[in-house]
């Protein structure tokens, strides 16, 4: 049982650093982007490689698949900052779509569909991270790092010149700022956020493929952020955990598995559908009340002090 | 089949579930199972969702189909089977958790998966528990002598481009052959199987094209893979586009043989691709005195499930009906139910008579299937060349393989 449980909690935590680092381009700068899961995959197999290959120790292969994972997001914001809303969305899809192909069909490098095993554990001066235990905690001292990092952006002035982005990039650009430079800033940061879940992933299920990064994990990973709170860091990471939780909750409820398997995509679908209609600030999102103003419009205010 | 194996636990544990799985306070739901005990218990991680699963609703009537014929006449000398079916949408994240519960919570000691890449990441998973991993449905090349704990019941795809090329070689004196594969871990193995085995019997590779396995739009790739004049195209596909890449091979003026694998045989693909099917060969598992059998097979299958049982169910149902002989004869000799003795219970089987033919395990985690080549002609799919045959005429030695 303990096993099992270390298992749940270690992909809840993978999920939590995508969900987390997502956050940053979603929730702060309203970058709805659907490529997260490709910049998850390319931080995987840059990490797998250079560990199998070069023999880098997992520290430097988490280095290396956040690097690759956040220069390959950096030549594609350059382009990509021009875009806003669905053109974001589209454009994204497609690069997710490439990135797909790509781990398909460059066979010399990521052995294609056959995917890379035997991959190391973790392991530092010579001691192999390799028990469930020991494997939980690399996931979480890596996901306290990015939540950190994550944080402290958050909390800066750079933080509130990213929600000024969400909310009005007009107002941003008039006062002096490059909105397409935060926009490449903030797409490479959190991607190679992504990049460093890869390589955990792939350090930790010691194998991965190209099924692995396709655009539903990007869709997870989006619905981990909403259903938790997006703008909030911590929400997306309770959301992950409920992303992987509940399905696995659904193994010990009897239903038959004929039902479990669609049951899982309706659950999820179910989540979604009542946080956006009961709960739309997600499950940590700050809470909003209606209040009527002298002239009679209606308009929102949160419980709690706005961060900045 | 309603005796067999689905749990009806109450949905009052969906509540125990998720505290549980966070706080690690659920008593575990078996402990190590007794000797003999009353309910025997083997896991099965499969596709149950995302887009292969009618596939998996296929793996899992035919290892159903074969517990309940066990259980009907009494289990494994008085054992009831039990199967616990847990989804991992063929992803392998999914299939890691999938295992470890269980493992962990259901304690079983087999475990039944399917396709390459959820194998090879419960393979860690296994060998650590020593839980013996199972498959009907993993082929790639990779898998052979992965792990002590992992045994494959179908045979690898090598073997099977193996038979169909020195078939080809023979019978149509081919020289040049083309490869039509999807682009997916089966359609990539098969590719690489035929790339290495082809030039090494004298043979040229003269184009060799990848496709994704979902879609049925293969015109252009079918054009410039007839424009390359084959002898011969082995066609390395698998599911729903087999049929109209057949069929559109044939609309591109592709009249030499297409050559195949075991999953070319299927009521859809007759029904898309008609008479373009004709002129193809494909190797199957022998069953040359399985007619009986088989006929009570498919007639008790249509009458629990009412439906007729796909290559899917079959292979399944002989993985079921191997691994339970294998446990039953190890119970009439008094010997522990562990993963080690299934293992060397499966390999004592020797020859094991299945709805798809006689097969044997092998101790790299493979099995050995004759093979016979069937072709489609006057609307129906009828053997060519029985196995027999096939090694009268020297085309391929399986007596040799039989270590």
């Amino acid at each position: 049982m303990e096993a099992y449980i270390l298992a749940v909690l270690a992909m809840a935590g993978i999920y939590a650093m995508l969900a987390v680092s997502y956050d940053l381009a979603f929730g702060y700068a309203g970058l709805f982007s659907v490529a997260h899961g490709a910049f998850f995959g390319i931080g995987a197999y840059a990490g797998a490689l250079s560990m199998l290959n070069l023999g880098l120790p997992f520290p430097l292969a988490l280095l290396a698949g956040a690097a690759a994972a956040g220069l390959v997001a950096a030549a594609i914001a350059l382009p990509a900052s021009r875009l806003e809303g669905d053109y974001l969305i589209v454009g994204s899809l497609a690069f997710a779509v490439i990135c797909h192909e790509l781990m398909l069909n460059l066979t010399e490098v990521t052995r294609g569909p056959m995917g890379i095993p035997g991959i190391p554990p973790p392991s530092l001066f010579g001691f192999d991270f390799d028990t469930p235990w020991l494997q939980l905690l690399v996931i979480l001292a890596v996901l306290a790092v990015i939540g950190l990092v994550a944080w402290r952006i958050a909390a800066s002035p750079y933080g509130r010149v990213l929600r000024a982005l969400k909310d009005d990039p007009t107002a941003l650009e008039a006062a002096g700022k490059s909105v397409r430079r935060r926009k490449l800033e903030i797409l490479t940061v959190s991607a190679a956020m992504a990049g460093a879940a890869g390589v955990t992933y792939a350090s930790y299920v010691a194998f991965i493929d190209p099924e692995s990064f396709i655009a539903r994990t990007s869709f997870v990973i989006i619905v981990a952020t909403v259903l938790g709170g997006a703008g909030t860091l911590w929400g997306p990471a309770i959301g992950a955990l409920v992303i992987w939780c509940v399905p696995e909750a659904l193994r010990f409820a009897g239903i038959p598995a004929t039902l479990r398997g669609p049951l899982n995509e309706i659950v999820y679908a179910a989540l979604l559908i009542l946080i956006v209609m009961l709960r739309p600030e997600g499950i940590a999102g700050r809470r909003r009340l209606r209040t009527r103003t002298e002239t009679g419009t209606t308009t929102t205010a949160s419980t709690t002090t706005p961060a900045n | 089949m309603t005796q067999l194996t689905l749990r009806r636990r109450g949905l009052g544990r969906l509540a125990l579930g998720l505290p549980a799985v966070a706080a690690g306070l659920a008593p575990s739901a078996g402990r190590t199972q007794a000797r003999y005990p009353e309910l025997w218990r083997m896991g099965a991680v499969l596709n149950l969702s995302g887009p292969t699963a009618a596939q998996g609703a296929d793996f899992r009537a035919g290892l159903e189909f074969a517990a309940a014929q066990w259980n009907a006449r009494g289990g494994l000398g008085g054992t009831r089977i039990e199967i616990i079916f847990e989804d991992s949408a063929a992803q392998p994240a999914r299939a890691v958790t999938a295992a470890q519960k269980l493992i962990q919570v259901d304690r079983v000691n087999v475990l039944a998966n399917v396709y390459s890449s959820p194998v090879l990441a419960v393979v860690p998973i296994t060998d650590r528990a020593r839980v013996l991993q199972i498959s009907a449905g993993a082929t790639s090349p990779r898998l052979v002598g992965i792990s002590r704990y992992f045994m494959t019941s179908v045979a690898n795809a090598a073997l099977e481009a193996e038979v169909a090329l020195a078939f080809a070689k023979q019978a149509f004196n081919a020289r040049r052959v083309s490869i039509f594969y999807g682009n997916d871990d089966f359609g990539t193995g098969m590719r690489d199987a035929v790339r290495r085995l082809w030039p090494a019997a004298g043979g040229t590779i003269v184009e060799d094209e990848g496709v994704d396995p979902t879609r049925a739009d293969l015109a252009a790739v079918s054009a410039k893979l007839a424009a390359s004049r084959p002898d011969a195209i082995y066609m390395a596909l698998s599911g729903a586009s087999i049929g109209a890449a057949v069929k559109q091979l044939r609309e591109a003026r592709f009249t030499a043989p297409i050559l195949s694998h075991q999953g070319f045989e299927s009521r859809d693909l007759f029904s898309v691709a008609g008479s373009a099917a004709e002129n193809s060969f494909w190797t199957s598992s022998s069953n040359p005195e399985g007619g009986p059998q088989e006929a009570a097979f498919v007639a008790a299958f249509r009458q629990a499930y009412n439906r007729d049982p796909a290559i899917f169910v079959r292979t399944h149902y002989d993985l079921g009906m191997s691994l339970f002989e294998a446990m039953a004869r190890m119970r009439q000799q008094g010997q522990d139910w562990t993963a080690e003795n299934i293992r060397a219970g499966l390999l004592g089987l020797g020859t094991f008579t299945g709805v798809l033919g006689p097969f044997s395990y092998r101790e790299d985690g493979t099995a050995l299937r004759e093979l016979d080549i069937r072709t489609y002609r006057r609307g129906e799919a009828a053997v060519h060349l029985s196995a027999a045959e096939i090694q009268q005429r020297g085309i391929f030695d399986f007596g040799a393989r039989r270590t």
